[in-house]
């Protein structure tokens, strides 16, 4: 039985319909109901819906062989798993961004608002520049906004958010998109059937 | 005594099944202090895993460390122009930082240490005993192997854009889809993808590794390794793995790579390999190769309840010595008692009552 942990929402949602046209399908999982297994013992899959951010610890700690998950999960949680493909799907960038009038003072510690602790911190500390982070769990926009902080580190897909509340990216940090990973543990002993889904996923991407 | 044996936890009994096999092949036991002078990790501390390291003050002043790692130590201490290898192991606890918690931990290892000149048959003895090491844990076990000098072989090869850190970092990951980004050269993105996909059972990898080989060092490295897997097949060993992004602690470990799994354990539970330059490093004029079995791991190989005693005996009244008799006789048979006082209830799989009369099964 192979065990995926897939991602509640819109993502998880994309996966499964490809998931699904490469075999492994598992109709309940389009049911509405509030179940979090899924399980198709003919094909040998069991599903299992968690939080995005929380693919890639089920997948670290062996409860779930493979996931799917964004790369700015992997990059802020720097989980120990394997990074089998990048599913070229639910593209962003992670950005530095600021209120359109913005001018940084390079004379004291920069405020930076974000989910994204240990990226923005990883990131600041290649520049040499001195940071204090706020931790924010979400409309991190309003932070420079309100005066909270100088400048925020977050996703951007489109920028309409920005753009709607009067900030602009004022560099790119990185991007990001979703991956197949597998747990190091698992791998050893159902590496076949990992390579197998690794393969069918590839061969899905590069015809699109 | 053998039935009490049995009546051990499987952990405890894993144990000691370790430190027999090891024993057996020459390997005597090593004891360390729990402590360490501060000083000499903070000069090594790249080697270490973490530099979080737990401190005081003794009582004469010096600042002390409680042990992040044992090997370092060993090394320290072992002898420089010893005629004859010098084989130990040992059973000790180490104390490292847990990162999901923010605070320190203690880890139970154990582990064995070859120190000497490591020629061909001590690496194939080492590799063997850590894979019998896994099976006294788990008949579902895998030894995976790889070389640091085969992958620094070939990204000696290769001009790459960006660190070799970053190469072997994506290489750890198995991420093929970073390694191409690393080279502009479509002939050496190619390479780093084939090295990335070099996994899997020994025999079935191996000709596929011969052929990326480009010098002398990958060469050399992959026939270290064949000399294993050929060790292996004479002793009946099945489980063995190759897979070259088996990278673990590239600071310290020079030569051959082990990693050990279990089914049903999410990490590995046996880590280790050959360390020569780290030995130059602590100006030992030797070489050394050993591995780590990470007892505390254990507890999650096989998840059972917490066992009820085989027998409680209810003791109402009557000769006491003669209770105690009928309990030694149950223990050498390996069954595990209870003695309770009357009217105290508690849960085992058969019951006894202990009166005038005797032992009685209820």
């Amino acid at each position: 039985m192979l065990s995926i942990a897939l991602p509640k929402g819109r993502l998880g949602d994309k996966v499964y319909d490809i998931l699904e046209k490469i075999g492994y399908e598992c109709s309940e999982i389009k049911e509405d109901n509030r179940m979090l297994v899924f399980e198709n013992k003919k094909i040998g899959v069991r599903y299992f819906l968690v939080k995005p951010s929380d693919v890639d610890i089920y997948v670290e700690r062996g409860a779930a062989d493979i996931g799917i998950v964004g790369k700015d999960i992997l990059l802020e949680s720097n989980a120990d798993v394997y990074e089998l493909l990048d599913l070229a799907l639910g593209k962003c960038r992670i950005c530095v961004a600021a209120k359109k009038d913005y001018v940084e003072d390079m004379s004291r510690t920069l405020r930076v608002a974000t989910k994204f602790v240990n990226v923005a911190k990883e990131y600041y500390a290649t520049q040499n520049r001195e940071i204090e982070i706020i931790k924010l769990n979400g409309s991190i926009e309003l932070a420079p906004i309100s005066g909270l902080s100088d400048v925020i580190v977050d996703i951007v897909e489109s920028g309409s958010t920005l753009r709607e509340n009067n900030l602009e990216v004022i560099s790119d940090i990185t991007t990001v998109s979703a991956r197949l990973i597998a747990c190091k543990a698992a791998y050893k002993f159902k590496q076949v059937q990992i390579d197998e889904i690794c393969k069918k996923l590839k061969t899905v991407i590069s015809n699109d | 005594m053998n039935n009490m044996f049995k009546a051990l936890p499987q952990e405890d009994k894993t144990v000691l099944a370790l430190k027999g096999i090891y024993q057996c092949f020459g390997y005597n036991k090593y004891k360390l202090s729990r402590f360490e002078e501060y000083g000499f990790y903070l000069k090594y501390k790249s080697f270490l895993q973490s530099d979080k390291i737990l401190s005081f003050t003794d009582l004469d002043g010096r600042l002390m460390a409680l042990k992040p790692d044992i090997t370092l130590s060993i090394i320290k201490n072992a002898q420089d122009n010893s005629p004859t290898p010098q084989k130990l192991y040992y059973n000790e606890t180490v104390y490292r930082e847990n990162a999901n918690t923010n605070t320190f931990k203690e880890i139970n290892q154990m582990g064995l240490e070859y120190i000497g000149c490591v020629d061909e048959y001590a690496l194939c003895e080492v590799a063997l005993l850590a894979k019998m090491s896994l099976s006294e844990i788990s008949p579902s076990n895998v030894l995976e192997i790889s070389h640091m000098g085969y992958v620094q072989g070939l990204l000696e090869e290769l001009s790459l854009d960006v660190p070799k850190e970053e190469a072997l970092n994506a290489l750890k990951a198995k991420s093929a889809h970073s390694l191409c980004k690393l080279t502009q050269n479509k002939a050496h993105a190619q390479d780093l993808e084939a090295l990335c996909t070099l996994s899997g059972a020994f025999e079935e990898i191996y000709p596929k590794a011969k052929s990326l080989c480009k010098n002398e060092k990958m060469d050399t490295a992959l026939s270290q390794l064949k000399a294993i897997s050929d060790a292996f097949e004479k002793a009946g060993q099945t489980g063995l793995r190759l897979d070259f992004t088996l990278l673990n602690d590239t600071e310290f470990y020079d030569g051959i790579l082990m990693a050990g799994y279990v089914e049903g354990v999410a990490h590995a539970v046996l880590a280790g390999g050959g360390y020569n330059s780290m030995m130059q490093k602590l100006k030992k004029n030797c070489g050394a190769i050993g591995f780590a079995v990470y007892l505390s791991e254990l507890e999650f190989v096989k998840t059972t309840k917490p066992s009820v005693p085989d027998a409680v005996i209810i003791n109402q009244s009557g000769n006491q010595g003669q209770l105690l008799q009928s309990v030694l006789s149950l223990a050498q048979q390996g069954i595990k008692c209870v003695v309770v006082p009357n009217g105290t209830a508690i849960q085992g799989k058969q019951t006894y009552i202990f009166n005038e009369k005797g032992l009685i099964k209820c």
